[in-house]
Protein backbone atom coordinates (compact mmCIF):
# COMPACT_ATOMS: atom_id res chain seq x y z
CA UNK A 1 0.00 0.00 0.00
CA UNK A 2 1.19 3.29 -0.80
CA UNK A 3 1.14 5.94 2.30
CA UNK A 4 1.58 9.32 1.79
CA UNK A 5 1.44 12.42 4.65
CA UNK A 6 -1.09 15.23 4.36
CA UNK A 7 -1.85 18.52 5.97
CA UNK A 8 -4.99 19.89 5.89
CA UNK A 9 -6.44 21.06 2.74
CA UNK A 10 -3.92 19.19 0.51
CA UNK A 11 -4.96 17.12 -1.85
CA UNK A 12 -3.91 13.56 -3.55
CA UNK A 13 -4.33 13.01 -7.48
CA UNK A 14 -5.24 9.55 -8.67
CA UNK A 15 -5.54 9.49 -12.42
CA UNK A 16 -6.25 12.32 -13.97
CA UNK A 17 -10.14 12.85 -12.70
CA UNK A 18 -9.76 11.52 -8.84
CA UNK A 19 -9.18 13.91 -6.31
CA UNK A 20 -8.99 13.24 -2.71
CA UNK A 21 -8.84 16.27 0.06
CA UNK A 22 -7.98 16.06 3.18
CA UNK A 23 -10.84 18.93 4.70
CA UNK A 24 -10.27 18.32 7.96
CA UNK A 25 -8.05 16.77 10.85
CA UNK A 26 -9.46 15.90 14.60
CA UNK A 27 -7.80 13.86 17.35
CA UNK A 28 -9.81 10.96 16.05
CA UNK A 29 -11.14 11.85 12.75
CA UNK A 30 -10.08 12.80 9.26
CA UNK A 31 -12.66 14.67 6.90
CA UNK A 32 -12.36 13.68 3.42
CA UNK A 33 -13.49 15.29 0.33
CA UNK A 34 -13.56 13.34 -2.87
CA UNK A 35 -14.07 14.77 -6.35
CA UNK A 36 -14.92 11.57 -9.08
CA UNK A 37 -16.31 11.01 -12.19
CA UNK A 38 -20.17 10.03 -11.33
CA UNK A 39 -19.85 6.46 -12.46
CA UNK A 40 -17.50 5.69 -9.57
CA UNK A 41 -19.20 4.07 -6.42
CA UNK A 42 -18.28 5.88 -3.60
CA UNK A 43 -18.87 3.53 -0.50
CA UNK A 44 -17.25 3.59 3.41
CA UNK A 45 -15.88 0.58 3.50
CA UNK A 46 -17.56 -0.85 6.31
CA UNK A 47 -21.20 -0.77 4.54
CA UNK A 48 -19.37 -2.96 1.64
CA UNK A 49 -18.42 -5.00 4.50
CA UNK A 50 -22.34 -5.91 5.45
CA UNK A 51 -23.28 -6.07 2.45
CA UNK A 52 -20.93 -8.91 1.28
CA UNK A 53 -21.57 -10.68 5.17
CA UNK A 54 -25.51 -10.30 4.41
CA UNK A 55 -25.10 -12.06 1.03
CA UNK A 56 -23.30 -14.89 2.51
CA UNK A 57 -26.06 -15.09 5.68
CA UNK A 58 -28.85 -14.61 3.04
CA UNK A 59 -28.14 -18.29 1.49
CA UNK A 60 -31.29 -20.54 2.57
CA UNK A 61 -30.54 -23.96 4.55
CA UNK A 62 -31.78 -27.12 4.32
CA UNK A 63 -33.82 -28.47 6.67
CA UNK A 64 -31.35 -30.86 7.74
CA UNK A 65 -28.93 -28.14 8.69
CA UNK A 66 -31.64 -26.19 10.38
CA UNK A 67 -32.19 -29.02 12.44
CA UNK A 68 -28.50 -29.13 13.58
CA UNK A 69 -27.75 -25.58 13.95
CA UNK A 70 -30.78 -25.63 16.49
CA UNK A 71 -29.72 -28.80 17.71
CA UNK A 72 -26.07 -27.76 18.77
CA UNK A 73 -27.62 -23.81 19.87
CA UNK A 74 -29.51 -25.64 22.29
CA UNK A 75 -26.96 -27.99 23.34
CA UNK A 76 -24.93 -24.96 23.99
CA UNK A 77 -27.16 -23.10 25.68
CA UNK B 1 -54.91 -11.75 8.33
CA UNK B 2 -52.86 -10.67 5.94
CA UNK B 3 -50.54 -13.53 4.30
CA UNK B 4 -47.24 -13.82 2.60
CA UNK B 5 -45.77 -16.61 0.59
CA UNK B 6 -42.17 -17.60 2.07
CA UNK B 7 -39.59 -20.14 1.20
CA UNK B 8 -38.54 -20.67 4.47
CA UNK B 9 -42.04 -21.65 6.33
CA UNK B 10 -44.49 -22.18 3.25
CA UNK B 11 -47.44 -19.87 3.46
CA UNK B 12 -47.37 -17.60 6.23
CA UNK B 13 -50.44 -15.72 7.99
CA UNK B 14 -49.17 -12.92 10.33
CA UNK B 15 -50.31 -10.12 12.38
CA UNK B 16 -49.89 -6.57 10.75
CA UNK B 17 -48.16 -5.94 14.75
CA UNK B 18 -45.46 -8.47 13.80
CA UNK B 19 -44.12 -6.21 10.88
CA UNK B 20 -41.21 -4.02 11.24
CA UNK B 21 -40.66 -1.36 8.54
CA UNK B 22 -36.91 -0.97 7.48
CA UNK B 23 -36.69 2.39 5.26
CA UNK B 24 -33.41 1.72 4.32
CA UNK B 25 -33.49 -2.42 3.75
CA UNK B 26 -30.47 -3.96 4.81
CA UNK B 27 -27.07 -3.55 3.11
CA UNK B 28 -26.97 -5.23 0.02
CA UNK B 29 -31.23 -6.19 -0.07
CA UNK B 30 -31.65 -2.19 -0.37
CA UNK B 31 -35.58 -2.03 -1.16
CA UNK B 32 -36.38 -5.23 1.83
CA UNK B 33 -37.90 -2.64 3.57
CA UNK B 34 -40.64 -4.67 5.70
CA UNK B 35 -39.52 -7.39 7.54
CA UNK B 36 -41.21 -10.22 9.85
CA UNK B 37 -39.87 -11.15 12.80
CA UNK B 38 -40.67 -14.81 13.71
CA UNK B 39 -39.50 -16.98 16.70
CA UNK B 40 -41.10 -20.50 17.41
CA UNK B 41 -40.90 -22.50 20.35
CA UNK B 42 -39.65 -25.65 17.62
CA UNK B 43 -37.01 -23.40 16.62
CA UNK B 44 -35.55 -21.58 19.93
CA UNK B 45 -33.98 -19.56 20.13
CA UNK B 46 -33.22 -18.53 16.58
CA UNK B 47 -35.29 -15.72 15.42
CA UNK B 48 -36.09 -14.99 11.83
CA UNK B 49 -36.06 -12.06 9.84
CA UNK B 50 -38.54 -12.94 7.04
CA UNK B 51 -38.83 -10.00 4.10
CA UNK B 52 -42.01 -9.61 3.01
CA UNK B 53 -40.66 -8.07 -0.30
CA UNK B 54 -38.68 -11.83 -1.71
CA UNK B 55 -40.33 -14.96 -0.13
CA UNK B 56 -36.83 -16.49 -0.67
CA UNK B 57 -35.09 -13.97 1.89
CA UNK B 58 -34.89 -14.82 5.53
CA UNK B 59 -32.16 -14.50 8.08
CA UNK B 60 -31.75 -16.00 11.13
CA UNK B 61 -30.73 -14.33 14.07
CA UNK B 62 -30.04 -14.43 17.63
CA UNK B 63 -30.13 -11.41 20.36
CA UNK B 64 -27.44 -9.86 20.31
CA UNK B 65 -27.19 -9.85 23.82
CA UNK B 66 -26.97 -13.74 24.55
CA UNK B 67 -24.08 -14.23 22.30
CA UNK B 68 -21.96 -11.18 24.28
CA UNK B 69 -23.91 -10.23 27.61
CA UNK B 70 -21.66 -7.07 27.79
CA UNK B 71 -22.81 -5.38 24.12
CA UNK B 72 -23.16 -2.09 23.60
CA UNK B 73 -24.87 -0.10 21.18
CA UNK B 74 -23.05 3.20 19.78
CA UNK B 75 -25.42 4.40 17.35
CA UNK B 76 -24.63 6.94 14.56
CA UNK B 77 -26.18 9.95 14.62
CA UNK B 78 -27.76 8.91 10.95
CA UNK B 79 -29.30 5.38 12.63
CA UNK B 80 -30.67 6.95 15.45
CA UNK B 81 -33.12 9.36 13.11
CA UNK B 82 -33.87 6.16 10.98
CA UNK B 83 -35.61 4.94 14.23
CA UNK B 84 -36.55 8.67 15.08
CA UNK B 85 -35.00 9.13 17.73
CA UNK B 86 -33.00 12.29 18.86
CA UNK B 87 -29.41 12.10 17.23
CA UNK B 88 -27.17 12.22 21.16
CA UNK B 89 -29.50 9.16 22.04
CA UNK B 90 -27.90 6.39 24.05
CA UNK B 91 -29.60 2.89 23.47
CA UNK B 92 -29.62 0.72 25.82
CA UNK B 93 -30.63 -2.61 24.86
CA UNK B 94 -33.92 -3.99 26.15
CA UNK B 95 -37.41 -2.79 26.47
CA UNK B 96 -38.84 -1.28 23.42
CA UNK B 97 -34.64 -1.72 22.00
CA UNK B 98 -34.27 -5.17 20.72
CA UNK B 99 -31.02 -5.90 18.98
CA UNK B 100 -30.30 -8.88 16.75
CA UNK B 101 -27.50 -10.44 15.14
CA UNK B 102 -27.19 -11.94 11.67
CA UNK B 103 -26.09 -15.41 11.86
CA UNK B 104 -23.60 -17.05 8.84
CA UNK B 105 -23.83 -20.42 8.28
CA UNK B 106 -21.39 -21.22 6.09
CA UNK B 107 -21.31 -24.74 4.03
CA UNK B 108 -17.81 -25.20 5.76
CA UNK B 109 -16.12 -23.27 8.14
CA UNK B 110 -17.46 -21.76 11.63
CA UNK B 111 -21.09 -20.23 12.58
CA UNK B 112 -20.83 -16.33 13.18
CA UNK B 113 -22.57 -13.79 14.06
CA UNK B 114 -22.40 -10.03 12.59
CA UNK B 115 -22.09 -7.99 15.80
CA UNK B 116 -20.35 -5.01 13.84
CA UNK B 117 -24.08 -4.77 12.29
CA UNK B 118 -26.36 -5.55 14.23
CA UNK B 119 -30.39 -5.14 13.43
CA UNK B 120 -32.02 -2.51 15.95
CA UNK B 121 -35.48 -2.51 16.30
CA UNK B 122 -37.53 -0.13 17.92
CA UNK B 123 -40.34 -2.12 19.12
CA UNK B 124 -42.54 0.57 20.14
CA UNK B 125 -43.12 2.17 16.41
CA UNK B 126 -42.08 -1.08 14.71
CA UNK B 127 -38.97 0.63 13.05
CA UNK B 128 -35.76 -1.32 12.31
CA UNK B 129 -32.18 -0.57 11.06
CA UNK B 130 -28.93 -2.41 10.18
CA UNK B 131 -26.32 -0.38 12.02
CA UNK B 132 -23.14 -0.34 11.13
CA UNK B 133 -21.16 0.36 14.44
CA UNK B 134 -17.93 1.83 13.16
CA UNK B 135 -14.70 2.06 15.80
CA UNK B 136 -16.70 -0.81 17.96
CA UNK B 137 -13.95 -3.06 17.60
CA UNK B 138 -16.97 -5.69 16.80
CA UNK B 139 -16.45 -8.38 14.27
CA UNK B 140 -19.11 -8.97 11.61
CA UNK B 141 -17.61 -13.04 11.96
CA UNK B 142 -17.81 -13.55 15.92
CA UNK B 143 -17.20 -17.34 15.98
CA UNK B 144 -20.08 -19.07 18.03
CA UNK B 145 -20.05 -22.56 17.26
CA UNK B 146 -16.87 -24.30 16.83
CA UNK B 147 -17.20 -26.50 14.18
CA UNK B 148 -16.32 -29.71 15.85
CA UNK B 149 -19.59 -29.47 17.73
CA UNK B 150 -22.08 -28.40 14.65
CA UNK B 151 -20.08 -31.85 12.44
CA UNK B 152 -20.49 -34.46 15.25
CA UNK B 153 -24.49 -33.48 15.25
CA UNK B 154 -25.03 -34.20 11.60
Amino acid sequence: MLVISRRSGESILIGDEIELQVMDISSSRVKIGIAAPRHLPILRKEIKLAAQQNQEASRSLSEEELKNLIRSLQTQR
Amino acid sequence: MPQTQTVQFGLLEYPEEAVIEFPYGVPAFESDTRFLVLHRPETAPIIFLQSLIHAGLCFLTLPVLSIDPNYRLNLHPEYLEALELPPDTRLEIGGEIACLAILTIPPVGPLTANLLAPVVIRTDIRRGVQAIQVDSGYSHQHPILPEPERSSCS
